[in-house]
């Protein structure tokens, strides 16, 4: 395998080339953030509020603790503005009037022991004045009790698509039917393995550096030059043990208290949450309710018009939630043809920890809703799930609700190449039965369900024209660096990037490395989000390793440069000056609307579809996964190894998602379930054997036809195993998460004949 | 991440003579450790805070598995993972041994022992949190405070019982024995556990457990393990059903079903039929569980869920018992 | 207290509290932080080292407890600059990504193959069943210990 090619004619693009970080992470030598000791450093803990909403009244030490080593920070040390600057400045950094959720921040503590600073920590009392909070997010807006603006509502979208609503009501009237239906579903925890963790150590300069776990350097600067009140800072990424979204914007606050510490104590700041902490404080998935009607063709079984509501909560902060609302809407239809819709969606606010970004961004939810729904019309009507699918998927030509023509649309492919291998029995040497604990000797039913997902690849709209997104290639030497601030956060950039640039230039790949995920030294090549990495900032660096070529063969006075190869160009140099270019994300003309939500809504989008087989146990409820089938496009698949490693962890995500991942909220809004053995996510018993076929509609935009896959595996597993779970029992569940309890009261619900399955309208 | 708070000394005495002058010499300030993992975490969130922890682990003849004799010995220092190998124990306790393996995960099988499972602290929800969480919450009649956050009013803890060997070895008529500076006693196990969440077995301050005894079954005697959990591992129980009954010529006799994972001491069900194999004997047996266990909100799942589940595991322990388990 | 033990085949003695962590005199004292936490309470298997050659939860074990054991960490499975068999093996598959739990899952499964070198698909699930992974679905690490070379293969490489 380490032995893929060094030229054009035998590129490593494409091969399952070794990921760069590997052996530092077989042998434990990659260093995490816990891992780092600064000399002279205290450790910092956090002090909570108690309460979903109070008044604060004020700190009051346990005068029996020993204070004497330890520092104790309030909103009065914060040095510029109270505020973690996101999407709206409504977030603080440490609570200073109103305490909105359990678990949010009000003081910190450091001390020159973890164990000390923990012990601080548990001995500051925070004094509040109780206030009624607000739970329900349907009762949330324009609720007396107000939470954010004047009606609780932090964003609010709407499209309509060809004739609307209109469109609605002349399909009833030439005969189509309506069904209408209502879906719902639950936090979910990224739960990354590393807990988040950051050390603020103070500069020479007066500054700060900042290093830890975390997906985006630059939020943290941009978060921190307003809580400092200057840009004296760099940020320096770690090995990073997981994100997920989770440490999208999250770390930016962790980063602000580690600074907030740092400089009241002029002593370099450790912080490291622990898993309970990082359980209960941290940001989830949003929930959602979401209410389809649709106007269905009885003799096609085409879907003709749509009327789409959701409704997100949001928690207590505003975070990321406009955007998560408008991937959200965007995705609502799923990969389904609708001539007419009108979509409606808000993000409300209510007094729980606020929630963030999550691996699929609001398309999970809106797909296991959209997925639902079509099952719901297949049974309402008598269709054929898959044939009712292949009615109404994409084809080339289409239009969005967005008004986004698409072209080179996988769709049919993914859903007969899935159907194809999810035939073939499982390799023998795959079979790995669940032996069952409790389970064994149940009334066992099988099942098959699918689900079908498009995902749309990078930012959305004109996202990625606003950022211009830049990248550096460099010499250092006999070897080639990559400056970005895309970070590897186990998805395999500091694998991907250097192997792009090798096939560029025509070099071993060992010789190519992503320099360090410094502030000080990379430019803004955006966050490590949106399945964007890979494609888009991958695009500017295959660009930025042509411009070194280039600035090679301009500086080259001897005859032939124009042809001559990276090697060659490297040694005629005329100096060993350092030569450092830089290319930028050139926009592609995209034509977007922010306010009406019309135009081409992402550069381009990625097609899945999971095949999930399941046995339910009609005694317990409990849902057995016995394989994973999945056909996803990928546009190019950059490494494959790598590509399907990544489809397979978020499939894994989203069969947790469909069963086992339940968020327990106790009477505060403090998740009770906040250990690894109440939180549950699936083990390697519980997982099932999964294949994966990687489908590639080149896309022209993406390095080598490269497409984001980041997110697209996550965002229909659920709804495949609903189906599996209705295939082999005939129970429905239009919710999530699927819990043994509420398969088997959709088991009995079934046996009840006072239900109307998809009560026509 | 949270660390082990040193204030305490450790002691490592080689003989049970020795750990028992520690303990007598200690007080209630003592405690006992063998493979760690339920104390250690307890500590860490200070639901005890011993002066002198005494450690089992260096004691010699605890790690025996006699089954010779009329009554088996099993050593309290046995680990739980070579408990659930041992092909002795595979063979005559079948029971107990699917009940060892399926605590825990590889890891924590490999390092708790028999006596630790026995000894388990009962788990609540409200109880095994961090100091901080259960400070915020107001503490509960466990540990510090004066409320049951699971009852609301109650005076009683009502904690449940976690252990998976504990409904097993009752069922199996075993027995364990305690030595303290008075010498030595044995007690049958449901003489061992009591109703109190708070500390729901009698073993004394100044006692150690040091091995079970099991009476040698009878060849008519089956035997079952039942253990409901989301996953298939790692996960301590939801609920946890342990059955054994003598079939001889098609007869049952002597069935005792015993249910834990509910209330702070393992439940045997009361009045079981006798008589003829049956799908009407199982019924019944399964309607009379049902009745009689009603879980609570003190452990993870849903009540209601959690109860059904009662006669499912029952009639899933008569299955296995009977050798009828169903293909997967 | 001085404690001694064998810490990847060399004597080795930290003074220490007792009941300090085994992970945490890894960690701090001795400077092996390839041992990881995830959750510091036995659930989660990042902290995965050999105690006599079994797999345990390093989070879970006071030091006094190891007192002339021998102690395998991550760092130890390489030998003479050559990565163990099952290193190579998840460097080669893919079963390492974010990698915080990769050190837990190595270890768990140079176990495992010490005393099974061709287990089964499910045998590894069940070995592998206290550590907890969120990247790769299992599936790459099932395929990274099922595809590890035995040791003539690994010479022929």
């Amino acid at each position: 395998m380490a032995g893929a090619g060094t030229t054009p004619d035998d590129p490593y693009i494409g091969r399952g080339f070794v990921r760069a970080d590997g052996p530092a992470k077989v042998t434990g030598a990659a260093l995490y953030v816990d891992d780092v000791r600064p000399r002279g450093c205290l450790y910092g803990a956090t002090v909570r509020s108690p309460v979903a909403r109070g008044r604060l009244k004020g700190l009051r030490r346990d005068p029996d603790f020993d204070w004497t080593d330890v520092v104790i920070a309030t909103a009065a040390d914060v040095p510029g503005e109270n505020v973690i600057a996101l999407m709206t400045d409504d977030q603080p950094v440490l609570a200073h009037d109103e305490l909105r959720h359990v678990t949010e921040p009000v003081a910190l503590v450091a001390a020159p022991t973890r164990d000390r600073a923990l012990a601080a920590a548990r001995h500051v009392e925070v004094l509040y004045e109780a206030l009624e909070p607000l739970f329900d997010p349907l009762k949330a807006a324009d609720n007396p009790i107000r939470i954010f603006g004047d009606d609780n509502i932090f964003s609010r979208l709407e499209m309509v698509h060809g004739d609307g609503l209109d469109g609605m009501a002349q399909a009833e009237a030439a005969g189509a039917r309506l069904v209408r239906g209502s879906y719902a579903v639950g936090l979910q925890e990224q739960l990354y393995i590393e807990p988040q963790g950051m050390i603020a150590q103070p500069r020479e300069d007066g500054g700060l550096t900042i290093f830890g776990s975390m997906q985006c350097p630059y939020y943290i600067v941009k978060a921190l030059k307003r809580v400092l009140g200057h840009d004296r800072l760099n940020v320096v990424q770690a090995v990073t043990g997981g994100g997920f979204g989770g440490k999208e914007e999250y770390p930016s606050m962790v980063a602000a208290h580690a600074a907030v510490l740092a400089l009241k104590t002029g002593r370099p700041i450790k912080l490291i949450y622990r898993r309970d902490e990082d359980l209960q404080a941290t940001t989830k998935r949003h929930p959602a309710f979401m209410t389809y009607t649709t106007a269905v063709d009885p003799a096609s079984g085409r879907i003709l018009a749509a009327d789409v509501d959701l409704l997100f909560d949001g928690g207590a902060y505003n975070t990321l939630s406009p955007v998560v609302l408008s991937r959200a809407i965007l995705h609502a239809l799923g990969p389904y043809a609708v001539p007419h819709a009108r979509l409606n969606a808000r993000m409300v606010a209510t007094h729980t920890p606020p929630n963030g970004a999550f691996r699929g961004f609001g398309a999970p939810q809106v797909m296991f809703a959209a997925e639902r729904h079509l099952d719901r019309v297949a049974r309402a009507m008598g269709f054929d799930p898959v044939a009712l699918r292949r009615t109404n998927l994409y084809r080339d030509g289409d239009v969005t609700p967005s008004g986004q023509r698409l072209f080179d649309v996988a769709s049919l492919e993914v859903l007969d190449r899935a159907l194809a291998a999810a035939e073939a029995p499982l390799p023998p040497s795959m079979v790995a039965t669940r032996p069952g604990g409790g389970q064994a000797a149940g009334r066992r039913k099988a099942g098959r369900g699918l689900a079908i997902a498009w995902h749309g690849c990078g930012f959305t709209g004109n996202g990625e024209a606003a950022l211009a997104g830049e990248a550096d290639v460099s010499i250092d030497g006999h070897h080639v660096l990559i400056h970005t601030a895309s970070t590897d956060i186990g998805q395999g950039t500091d694998s991907i990037f250097p192997a792009i640039v090798a096939d560029v230039l025509g070099v071993d790949v060992q010789r190519v490395h992503n320099a360090p995920h410094d502030t000080a030294d990379v430019p803004d090549s955006g966050p490590t989000v949106a399945s964007r990495t890979a494609m888009v900032v991958g695009r500017v660096v295959e660009q930025a390793a042509h411009s070194l070529l280039d600035a090679l063969r301009a500086e080259a006075q001897w005859p032939g440069a124009e042809d001559a190869d990276f090697d060659t160009l490297l040694e005629r140099r005329p100096s060993d000056a350092p030569l450092r270019v830089r290319a930028r994300y050139e926009d592609a003309g995209a034509e977007w609307d922010p306010e009406t939500y019309r135009g081409d809504a992402y550069p381009t989008y990625g097609w899945s579809c999971v095949v999930v087989d399941v046995e339910v146990d009609t005694d317990t409820g409990e849902v057995l996964y016995r394989r994973l089938v999945q056909a996803t496009d990928v546009g190019k698949a950059l490494n494959p190894v790598l590509a399907a490693g990544q489809l397979e962890g978020g499939a894994l995500q989203g069969l947790g998602y469909a069963t086992s991942e339940a968020v327990v909220l106790d009477d505060r809004g403090a998740m009770r379930n906040n250990r690894l053995t109440n939180y549950i996510i699936p083990t390697a018993l519980d997982a099932p054997p999964m294949e994966t076929i990687l489908v590639e509609y080149p896309f022209a935009g993406g390095p080598f036809g490269a497409k984001g896959i980041g997110e697209i595996p996550h965002d229909v597993p659920a709804p495949a195993v609903a189906a599996a779970i209705e295939d082999a029992t005939g129970a429905v569940l239009d919710r999530l998460p699927m819990t043994p309890e509420a398969v088997l009261d959709a088991l009995e619900a079934r046996e009840t004949p006072a239900e109307t399955p998809g009560a026509a309208r | 991440m949270l660390r082990i708070a040193d204030t305490f000394v450790v002691e490592r005495p080689r003989t049970v003579a020795a750990a028992l002058a520690l303990l007598d010499a200690h007080g209630d300030k003592a405690r006992l450790v063998a493979g760690g993992t339920d104390i250690l975490v307890n500590i860490k969130h200070g639901l005890h805070a011993p002066e002198v922890l005494v450690d089992l682990k260096a004691i010699d003849g605890l790690r025996v598995v006699d089954l010779e004799g009329d009554v088996f010995e099993l050593g309290a220092l046995v680990a739980i993972h070579d408990l659930a190998r041992h092909p002795g124990v595979q063979a005559a306790l079948p029971s107990l041994a699917r009940a060892a393996g399926l605590i825990a995960g590889p890891q924590l099988r490999r390092m708790g022992t028999l006596g630790g499972n026995i000894c388990l602290d009962t788990r609540c929800v409200y109880i095994n949190q961090t100091h901080f969480w259960r400070d915020a919450l107001g503490y509960c009649i466990k540990k510090d405070g004066t409320v049951c956050h699971v009852t609301k009013v109650g005076k009683k803890c009502v904690a449940a019982a976690s252990n998976d060997t504990a409904p097993v070895l009752w069922t199996l008529g075993a027995s364990v024995r305690l030595a303290s500076p008075r010498g030595v006693r044995e007690l049958a196990l449901e003489d061992f556990y009591v109703n109190d969440g708070e500390k729901n077995t009698v073993l004394a301050p100044d006692e150690i457990l040091t091995h079970v005894r099991v009476p040698r079954p009878a060849p008519t005697r089956r035997m079952a393990y039942q253990k409901l959990r989301v996953r298939d591992s790692i996960d301590y129980p939801m609920l946890n059903l342990a059955l054994a009954f003598d079939l001889d010529g098609g007869v049952v006799s002597n069935l005792d079903v015993v249910v834990s994972a509910v209330a702070a001491r393992p439940r045997r069900v009361k009045r079981l039929p006798e008589g003829p194999l049956s799908a009407a004997l199982i019924d019944e047996a399964a309607a009379l569980a049902h009745k009689q266990v009603r879980p609570l909100t003190n452990i993870n799942g849903d009540v209601a869920w959690r109860r059904e589940m009662v006669p499912v595991l029952l009639r899933r322990a008569f299955a296995e018992a009977l050798g009828e388990e169903a293909a997967a | 207290m001085k404690i001694q033990f064998e810490l990847n085949g060399a004597p080795t003695a930290v003074e220490a509290t007792p009941m300090a962590r085994l992970l945490d005199v890894l960690r701090e004292d001795l400077r092996l932080t390839g041992t990881k936490e995830g959750c510091g309470e036995g659930e989660c298997g990042a902290c995965t080292v050999l105690i006599d050659g079994r797999a345990i939860n390093s989070c879970l074990v006071p030091v006094v407890q190891v007192r002339g054991a021998k102690v395998q960490t991550v760092e130890g499975l390489a030998r003479d600059g050559r990565l163990h068999p099952v290193q190579q093996a998840f460097v080669d598959h893919g079963g390492a990504q974010c990698g915080i739990c990769t050190p837990g899952f190595v270890v768990a499964a140079a176990e495992l193959l010490a005393r099974d070198p061709q287990p089964d698909a499910i045998t590894i699930r069940e070995a592998l069943a206290g550590n907890l992974c969120r990247c790769t679905g299992y599936q790459k690490i099932i395929d990274s210990v099922a595809r590890t070379l035995s040791g003539d293969e690994e010479a022929a490489r």
